[in-house]
């Protein structure tokens, strides 16, 4: 049957082309495809037709007055152009789904792991559920195709038989990569409808991986440390698809977008100084990182306090050593370019984007926040409703111009 | 024939560097392609003629990227028009209430009549009704093939597609088409 289409389906194409060229008349092609005349017939017949219809133009008033309407459009097009919200930011939804899942306990990592008969039960089920055929028919599937479900499945059959965080870890980036790439297939295939699904679980996947690097105790620091690199690294060749991207999908999809550009950045900026302040574990880093993390921090870790204060709002605390050099330090193995990095804690108004929503992702922000530095900030700052802009600048000085950067804090010690 | 013409590409050139005459000749060679392309996807000239508008204005912001693609201006000028389709139906869909308090209200008959002395022919209105019910990708092939005239290759340039893709979505585009136009005559 499958062959047949096929052959109908050049037939007829032919046909078209050759009524179309005046090659042959209708009845021509038809006579010569006897076999599949009654199909062919009215699809030729229809095609033809089609070919007839009316041209229709716009209207003359309209062509009469569009040039130099236009011209006028291109001359004063506002800088910012109209934006049609069609979805509520990935942020909100994916920031209030994170916090449920921290409180559901769910982001503990390393707390999951199955027993061997499970495992073994889940591999049988798993060969009786997919056929190796459905399993690899999905591998290229996107969202709304029929074996979509089927990869997804697969990725969190492979996260269940993991053993560790680390292979957890590597493998939610693998599959924000994935996300990436389907998200840049949908586009190209004009399918764009599809897109927020496959962003915001791009999105979930690299809280996954956040949540393992900063709070996993089974990481050593060796492993903490190439883990931070690799995201940085996988986040940032992420970032420049997303950016292709920008330029392709309608405009209603283009919000999602820049939101998720900004929150990698964001946590590109918090696992760099993470990485700078070589606090974790007592594993060391990569030669490359510890030569640019020793160069950045005049003071060797082990002689600076393990628990740094909260800074005191009016003045540069006396007990930290301030670093001459900052993270753009690194930025030959990082390929990171965008803005001055500074510490998180130390906010002011230089780091933030001017075109983010901050009242939508602060639930996101606090949640970077090592608890003990929780029960510091401002109560107000922590639950909605809050002034953001307004409390941040209360609590956090603008640091007079051409104060270098303090060091990141340490994370607290591990119990 | 949709094929890049010589004096599109010095055209583009041109504009990319700032020349807004260029420009303006570019809308003009491309204005009625492109008002049909979204006329036959929305079936509204009002609309169809605001978003032409769009899709040029769209282009004119985006010509660098354009010359960085390298991708025949025509394709791209289509891709353009798709997207702002989408973006069209998307509100559309949001609007849905407002719409059918529209359409309950005195005010749409003068716009039905006024939409009567633009359509030059009720074939384009019957065409429009029935590509409505096709998919996405089956109108832009029935458009770009059978209204515009693209080969396949053409065709498969706008949609990032093969060109024996194009061919079965024809095929299966005029089968659902003449599936509807036998029922509504039923």
């Amino acid at each position: 049957m499958a062959s047949s289409t096929n052959s109908i389906e050049k037939v007829l194409d032919r046909c078209i082309l050759d009524v179309q060229s005046g090659k042959m008349s209708i009845e021509e092609c038809l006579h010569a495809h006897m076999d599949i005349q009654s199909e062919l017939e009215p699809l030729l017949r229809l095609a033809v037709a089609l070919q007839e219809v009316p041209q229709i133009t716009a209207s003359d008033s309209f062509k009469a007055a569009a040039p130099a309407r236009m011209q006028n459009l291109i001359i004063s097009r506002p800088a910012s152009p109209d934006q049609n919200q069609a979805s509520e930011p990935i942020f909100k939804r994916i920031s209030a789904a994170f916090l449920g899942l921290i409180e559901q306990g769910r982001l503990q990592t390393g707390v999951r792991r199955l027993p061997a008969l499970a495992v073994f039960v889940l591999i049988l089920l798993t060969a009786a559920l997919l056929s190796n055929r459905a399993v690899t028919a999905s591998a290229n599937a996107l969202p709304g195709e029929a074996f979509y479900s089927t990869k997804l499945t697969m990725e969190r059959i492979q996260l269940s038989l993991s053993q560790t965080d680390l292979e957890d870890s590597y493998m939610h980036l693998e599959f924000a990569s994935r996300r990436v790439h389907e998200a840049s297939r949908l586009v190209d295939e004009n399918r764009v409808e599809h897109i927020d699904l496959v962003l915001e679980d791009y999105v979930r996947q690299l809280f996954e991986t956040m949540a393992i690097l900063l709070e996993s105790e089974s990481l050593s620091g060796q492993e903490r440390t190439e883990l931070a690199l690799k995201l940085v690294h996988d986040m940032a060749r992420n970032e420049e698809q997303l950016q292709d991207l920008l330029t392709l999908v309608p405009e209603s999809y283009k919000d999602n977008i820049k939101e998720l550009l900004t929150l990698s950045q964001y946590e590109q900026r918090i696992v760099l100084e993470v990485l700078r302040s070589a606090t974790w574990g007592s594993g060391s880093a990569p030669s490359v990182v510890a030569e640019n993390v020793s160069a950045a921090q005049p003071t060797p870790p082990s002689q600076r306090a393990t628990k740094t204060p909260v800074p005191d709002p009016t003045q540069t605390p006396a007990n930290m050593t301030v670093v001459t050099q900052d993270i753009t330090a690194t930025k030959t193995i990082f390929p990171i370019s965008r803005g001055t990095p500074v510490p998180w804690w130390w906010l002011d108004t230089s780091f933030l984007p001017t075109d983010i929503d901050w009242l939508s992702i602060w639930p996101t922000v606090v949640d970077q926040i090592p608890p003990e530095y929780l029960t510091e900030l401002p109560s107000d700052l922590l639950q909605p409703p809050f002034d953001i802009p307004t409390g941040l600048q209360t609590w956090i000085p603008v640091p007079p111009e051409g104060t270098p950067n303090p060091p990141f804090p340490p994370f607290p010690p591990h119990p | 024939m949709p094929d890049i013409k010589p004096d599109d590409t010095t055209l583009v050139k041109l504009a990319v560097d700032g020349d807004v005459d260029a420009f303006g000749d570019l809308y003009s060679i491309h204005l009625d392609a492109i008002f049909r392309y979204i006329y036959y996807r929305i079936g509204d000239v009002q609309d169809a003629e605001d978003l032409t508008e769009q899709v040029f204005l769209k282009a004119w912001e985006a010509l660098p990227g354009y010359q960085q693609k390298g991708k025949p201006f025509t394709s791209w000028l289509y891709r353009i028009a798709h997207n702002i389709v989408i973006d069209h139906h998307r509100r559309r869909k949001k609007d849905v209430f407002s719409v059918d308090q529209l359409n309950s209200e005195e005010p749409e008959k003068d716009q039905k009549s006024a939409l009567q002395t633009v359509i030059e022919s009720e074939e384009a209105k019957v065409l429009e009704t029935a590509l409505s019910q096709l998919s996405d990708e089956q109108q832009q092939v029935i458009i770009l093939r059978f209204v515009e005239g693209f080969s396949h290759k053409d065709i498969a340039q706008v949609l990032n597609k093969k060109e024996g893709a194009c061919r079965m979505i024809q095929y299966r585009a005029l089968t659902k088409l003449q599936n509807i136009i036998y029922l509504s005559d039923e």
